[in-house]
């Protein structure tokens, strides 16, 4: 069963992952990019973290692709934008980007035995997600809030000049 | 005459939700039993549980719309549906039917796909919410541990819906009213978030099941002192602009807007959107009544014996029906007492007033556990 | 020194110190209003004094943060190279920044955050830490190079720099989880000590190591993938180009050389042959674009390129003898320092003439202000590696350290293209001293003392370092 949910769940991923670059539409690309957000939820509860499940699904479907579905509503591209294809030089990138997924790959093909040591979650996740980020990791937690803060200076401060200018 | 049948009713009610004990072994029962079963049994049981859950939301939406009607009626000195069943109950009844059999439309430019698939995101994303909501110690079908986490993170595939529905009708009402929409959940989704976050801090647990024990010795409402209140109330605000409901219905603002997002939709779809509008309402009921009002837990109160005893003997569906029914009515008051809210002052009551406000409470929340100063029962 | 597990806060003081100066910025502008211009400045410059002051003098040093950060010689070193960046664009910048209209809280706070960012990069013991400490960098810079909206080039500039930005970390991040899924640990020293019992020879590590290759070579804007670099620099605002190219880079180099050198040398046979490659490409591509460029900028963006090469030098040296370590850190400083300068200055002397950035614009420096023309070209001189300046010592170190390493050709071949590169620094030079100005350019009015100061100070340390290197290297060397 398990085995069978978590084969269910990659392919849907999979398809999901191939239909975000292959859909001509900006709409359907994202949603099949939340299709592929909601399988790793599902591979998160297979793992035994619903907590990192839930977080997720309020992260990905909840936040970032709805900001998604927000700009491309409305940019409003018409079907003659969608048509041109990108620049000739854009194609470059996917040489790098199919050498990484052939090394990850042929990586996890051939790692063998000892390819996660990492072992399992721990029980009890929230609680022990918590205790961890707030004594281990405590320095890159706040190393976010930094990141956090620096990002929403950047917004106000491009969003707001174009007002004064406007 | 009459006190005899509600006395009756309350005893069958009582004998079949078997309560008397409804504290920790029913829970530990009902998990040791889970743990027992195979993977397909356990699917079975899931299934059934969504099973029972669709034919009820199906009743509630039906009593929820018929009440709505009946309590505007009372307000604007109506009488509301009378014709159709004893007092009109059947009124709502007839016009689900009436919406099915109507033709079903669909504008030539939409995004088909999409448009067929909005509306069964919004239902879909509700009644993922609503099996976690416990109606009484055994009436839930699941208790996941995440539960409130689950609730919101659900919350979003409602939203996804609307924004799709709007997009996929290709009508700038229903893009409007569908950006407004989700312009307005995600704001106060920040507040709501925010607030459930003190019980979620006082009970030390994201398990709903665990948060109704957890107020056995008195709701959170009281023995949470001041944060509690104010992020009760915080709640049933920012829950009211989540539901898109009067005073923040600017979404589907009809003097602007039409509908807003399901402009486009007739029939069947739109009586989707219909049902989802009030059973939201009745799940932000139903989990404040939970988080702040003891859930299905009897009012007690300290030191009256007797009081005690008698408002144990009241079954615990009831308890929590009175509860989520109280509250759905105050949003029916709010609905058909207050105009509607301009978009900037929407946007400054979460950005100005609510946010800072909750964030403070929060904090002080986190002070009054550290000090200890609230009642027992907090987390160990 | 102290164990692993406390928190040793006190030796992370100096990050503190920043991102708490960053924070009252934002305060003070919010509290002050248009009247706190000046506070900015000031909120900034006692929080990069006090944070240089208790770099060179820490209060606790090792590892802090449950061995999520390290303050080691190599987070000193680098540190002090971000913060002298910092101080000299606060000193230097006042001018640039009020003659664009750059929205100054938002300048000063985001330039400390990213400060803040690079720091914890310098200093950090755990993976996860690097990738914070990048991202905390790259985001401020990404938000930088877009607070110039006069020029269109200045959005455009921003984008570029954030996508191929987001590109690199996500093959970082993906590297990343592939070494971690190796080694099952994310902390830097419990890498190296796990991959000592570990058969290297996986393609899970070597592929995990050459993607955060990539994911770093990116930051560092090493050729093949370089080509953002030239077109970022050269749309942002010139004083946020000062800081992107030499602190980011120094912090980058540094964060580079803390996964590389210690963590992963065991599996050095994986890496070194691609960096190798890399670096001789930088250093061909980087030199020879820099020859036709007409933009002053963007001959320094490709200079800046070519450099990178020079500094993956002494990184190859540093994986055979960690001493090395020493000559990477040695150059970062004179290097960061020049281009700092170099970008400010030229600006401000664009912005008299044409306002283009083009080179053209020197004609006639020195005969209307040969102070300044003394200084640039003692920059200049120091950039091309020319005795007495520290830019010679710091080369010297580089291609010796290769030498040792056993990579002679790479060192012939940093060398030639040195040659090549003296070229295009002199002709700045000459620009300056043997040719007029072109007719009809307006007066010439004297640069901002600030400027100026700064400038001197730069070159005079040039000199000094030049003649009595072992001021710097006795730091460096203390890893």
């Amino acid at each position: 069963m398990e085995n069978l949910v978590f084969i269910l769940l990659s392919l849907l991923a999979v398809l999901g992952g191939l239909g975000t670059v292959s859909m001509r539409n900006p709409v359907h690309s994202v949603l099949c990019l939340l299709l592929t957000m909601l399988c790793l939820a599902g591979h998160y509860i297979l793992l035994q973290a619903p907590f990192m499940a839930a977080v997720q699904i309020i992260v990905y479907a909840g936040a970032i692709i709805i900001l998604f579905l927000f700009v491309i509503v409305l940019l409003n591209l018409r079907d003659d934008v969608l048509k041109r294809r990108t620049l000739p030089m854009g194609r470059l990138y996917y040489i790098p980007a199919g050498l990484a997924v052939m090394l990850v790959l042929t990586g996890l093909f051939r790692a063998g035995s000892n390819w996660i040591s990492g072992g399992p979650a721990p029980e009890g996740t929230i609680e022990a997600l918590g205790m961890e980020l707030f004594t281990k990791w405590v320095y890159p937690f706040e190393l976010t809030g930094v990141l956090l803060l620096a990002a929403m200076v950047g917004a106000v401060a491009m969003t707001r000049r174009d007002k004064e200018e406007g | 005459m009459k006190a005899a049948w509600i006395t009756t009713a309350l005893l069958a009610l009582h004998s079949l939700s078997a309560a008397r004990d409804w504290t920790q072994p029913t829970l530990a029962e009902r998990a040791a039993e889970a743990a027992g079963r195979s993977p397909w049994e356990s699917a079975f049981w899931i299934g059934l549980g969504l099973a029972g859950t669709l034919a009820a939301m199906t009743l509630l939406g039906l009593s929820l719309v018929y009440a709505e009607r009946k309590i505007a009626a009372r307000f604007q000195c109506r009488l509301g549906p009378t014709r159709v069943g004893w007092r009109g109950t059947l009124q709502t009844l007839a016009d689900t039917f009436k919406l099915i059999s109507k033709a079903d439309l669909v504008p030539r430019d939409a995004d088909r796909l999409l448009f067929f698939t909005a509306p069964w995101l919004v239902v879909s994303g509700m009644l993922l919410a609503l099996v976690n909501i416990p109606a009484s110690p055994l009436l839930f079908v699941v208790d996941l541990n995440i539960g409130l986490l689950f609730i919101s993170a659900v919350g979003a595939l409602s939203v996804l819906g609307i924004l799709l529905g709007g997009w996929a009708s290709n009508n700038k009402w229903s893009l409007l009213g569908s950006m407004r929409a989700g312009a307005q959940i995600i704001s106060y989704e920040l507040s709501l978030t925010l607030s459930l976050l003190v019980i979620v801090l006082f009970t030390g647990s994201l398990s709903l099941g665990e948060i109704v024990q957890s107020q056995q010795e008195g709701w959170w409402l009281w023995r949470g002192h001041l944060p509690a209140m104010v992020a009760f109330l915080v709640f049933v605000i920012a829950s009211t602009a989540e539901l898109n409901r009067t005073p923040f219905d600017l979404a589907e603002g009809e003097s602007e807007l039409t509908a807003g997002f399901h402009t486009e939709y007739s029939g069947l779809r739109f009586a989707l959107f219909y049902l989802a509008e009030f059973l939201n309402m009745f799940i932000a009921a139903g989990l404040a009544a939970t988080l702040f009002l003891g859930g299905w837990m009897p009012l007690h109160i300290a030191g009256l014996q007797t009081f005690n005893r008698v408002m144990d003997f009241i079954p615990p569906l009831v308890w929590f029906g009175l509860k989520t029914g109280g509250l759905i009515f105050v949003f029916m008051w709010l609905r058909w007492t207050f105009p509607r809210l301009r978009i900037d002052q929407l946007l400054k009551l979460e950005w100005r007033f609510l946010l800072p406000l909750s964030m403070v409470n929060l904090l002080v929340a986190a002070l009054v556990l550290l000090l200890g100063v609230y009642g027992k029962g907090g987390p160990a | 020194m102290s164990d692993a597990s406390s928190l040793n806060l006190l030796s992370l003081l100096p990050e503190m110190l920043v991102a708490l100066a960053g924070l009252l910025v934002i305060l003070a502008n919010a509290v002050g209003r248009d009247s706190a211009d000046g506070a900015h400045r000031w909120i900034s410059l006692l929080g990069v004094l006090s944070a240089l002051w208790f770099t060179l003098n820490p209060l606790a040093t090792g590892a802090a943060m449950s061995g999520t950060a390290v303050h080691d010689g190599l987070a000193m070193a680098g540190n002090t190279v971000i913060l002298a960046v910092l101080l000299l664009l606060l000193l230097g910048g006042e001018s640039y920044l009020k003659s664009r209209r750059i929205p100054l809280a938002e300048y000063h706070s985001l330039s400390l955050f990213a400060a803040t960012g690079m720091m914890s990069l310098v200093s950090a013991g755990d993976l996860v830490t690097v990738f914070m400490g990048i991202e905390v960098l790259s985001i401020s810079l990404y938000c930088m190079a877009a607070l110039l909206n006069e020029e269109e080039g200045g959005r455009e500039a921003a984008l570029k720099y954030f996508l191929t930005g987001s590109f690199a970390s996500g093959f970082l991040l993906f590297g990343m989880a592939l070494v971690f899924g190796f080694t099952g640990t994310t902390n830097l020293d419990a890498i190296a000590h796990s991959l000592t019992s570990l058969d290297t020879d996986n393609w899970m590590l070597i592929g995990g190591a050459l993607l955060m290759l990539i994911g770093f070579l990116f930051k560092v804007s090493v050729a093949p993938f370089h080509n953002w670099a030239p077109d970022v620099y050269d749309g942002s605002p010139a004083i946020v180009t000062a800081f992107m190219s030499t602190a980011a880079k120094a912090a980058a180099f540094t964060g580079l050389a803390r996964v590389f050198v210690p963590a992963l040398g065991e599996a050095a046979d994986a890496w070194i042959p691609m960096l190798a490659l890399c670096a001789a490409l930088t250093m061909i591509l980087g030199n020879f674009s820099a020859l036709v460029q007409d933009s002053f900028k963007r001959m320094l963006a490709y200079s800046g390129v070519a450099h990178a090469g020079y500094l993956l030098l002494g990184i190859l040296a540093a994986s055979s003898d960690s001493a090395h370590m020493a000559s990477v850190l040695f150059y970062l400083l004179p290097y960061a320092l020049i281009n700092g300068v170099l970008f400010l200055v030229g600006a401000a002397i664009s912005r008299q003439r044409s306002g283009k950035n083009l080179l053209d614009d020197f004609k006639g420096l020195a005969a209307d202000s040969p102070l300044l023309a003394i200084l640039i070209t003692v920059c200049l001189l120091a950039l091309a590696g020319i005795p007495p300046t520290a830019g010679f010592v710091g080369k010297f170190y580089l291609f010796m350290g290769a030498v040792d390493a056993g990579h002679v050709g790479l060192a012939c071949l940093g060398i030639l293209t040195s040659v090549v590169s003296v070229y295009f620094y002199l002709r700045v030079i000459v620009y300056a001293w043997f040719h007029k100005a072109p007719a009809g350019s307006a007066p010439w009015t004297p640069l901002d003392g600030g400027l100026v100061l700064v400038t001197g100070l730069s070159a005079l340390l040039l000199l000094v370092l030049g003649v009595w290197p072992n001021l710097w290297l006795s730091i460096t060397a203390t890893i």
